[in-house]
């Protein structure tokens, strides 16, 4: 696969994206604190495995949308991503509650 | 799924859904925006982590203090999470509708919570010795 012709200088597609893959370390450091929280074998597996899944579909969805914004972006089309904006938010929000029912 | 694979956006029908709206900013801006809103997730994001460590913090502060501590940390993460995406929706439709963009709230809200929060802690520490 052709890189993308450079769309502009800033290079703020791929500083978005990396922004993407920060935010989603960020989400696999917290979610494998929460895992330790967990209270048995069994709850820490299946914690884990939503953790991991999760980090790999925000993962994904951070390759595409530099893809096709390296696509769409020449041609004038609309970029804004509320699903991956929503999924983040949701994500961030599911860990804040384990967080809680883990701490009592 | 269903075969209208809308080619229309990369957010699909939520964000045809949520920026009806006005007509298209400046790319640039809606990148900054998002930027933005993934700085204040992980800003989110480091305070659950600061509210799962209190919890795993066992021999440092004292048990009410600490389920207090750890579930205000969460929760406040969790509020931030979802002011972060509603300011990251207000400011997208502002720039839809070359509207001013709104105030910047959640910052003064964020030092003063940080500052009481860390006195707590500290006072949390000192209780337990």
């Amino acid at each position: 696969m052709t890189a993308p012709p450079l769309w502009d200088r800033g290079a703020q597609p791929e500083r978005t994206a990396l922004a993407w893959s920060r935010t989603t370390l960020a989400l696999l450091v917290v979610g494998l604190l929460c895992v330790r929280l967990a209270p048995s074998d069994l709850g820490a597996g299946a914690a884990a495995a939503v953790v991991c899944g999760a980090a790999a579909l925000q993962l994904r969805r951070t390759g595409r949308s530099l893809r096709r914004r390296g696509d769409r972006l020449p041609r004038g089309r609309r970029i804004a991503d509320a699903e991956s904006v929503l999924l983040a938010t949701g994500l961030t929000i599911l860990l804040a509650v384990a967080g809680i029912l883990l701490a009592v | 799924m269903t075969a209208t694979r809308s080619p229309r956006s990369p957010g699909g029908r939520w964000t045809d859904r949520l920026l009806a709206e006005g007509r298209d900013p400046d790319p640039r801006f809606t990148l900054a925006n998002e930027r933005t809103f993934l700085a204040w997730i992980r800003t989110a994001l480091a305070l659950v982590a600061g509210g799962v460590g209190v919890a795993l913090a066992g021999d440092l502060v004292d048990t009410p203090l600490r389920h207090v501590l750890a579930i205000g940390f969460s929760a406040a993460g969790a509020l931030l999470a979802a002011l972060a995406f509603r300011r990251w929706l207000r400011t997208e439709r502002a720039l839809r509708r070359d509207e001013p963009l709104p105030p910047p709230a959640l910052a003064p809200l964020m030092s003063y919570g940080l500052a009481v929060a860390a006195v707590a802690l500290v006072v949390a520490l000192l209780l337990t010795r």
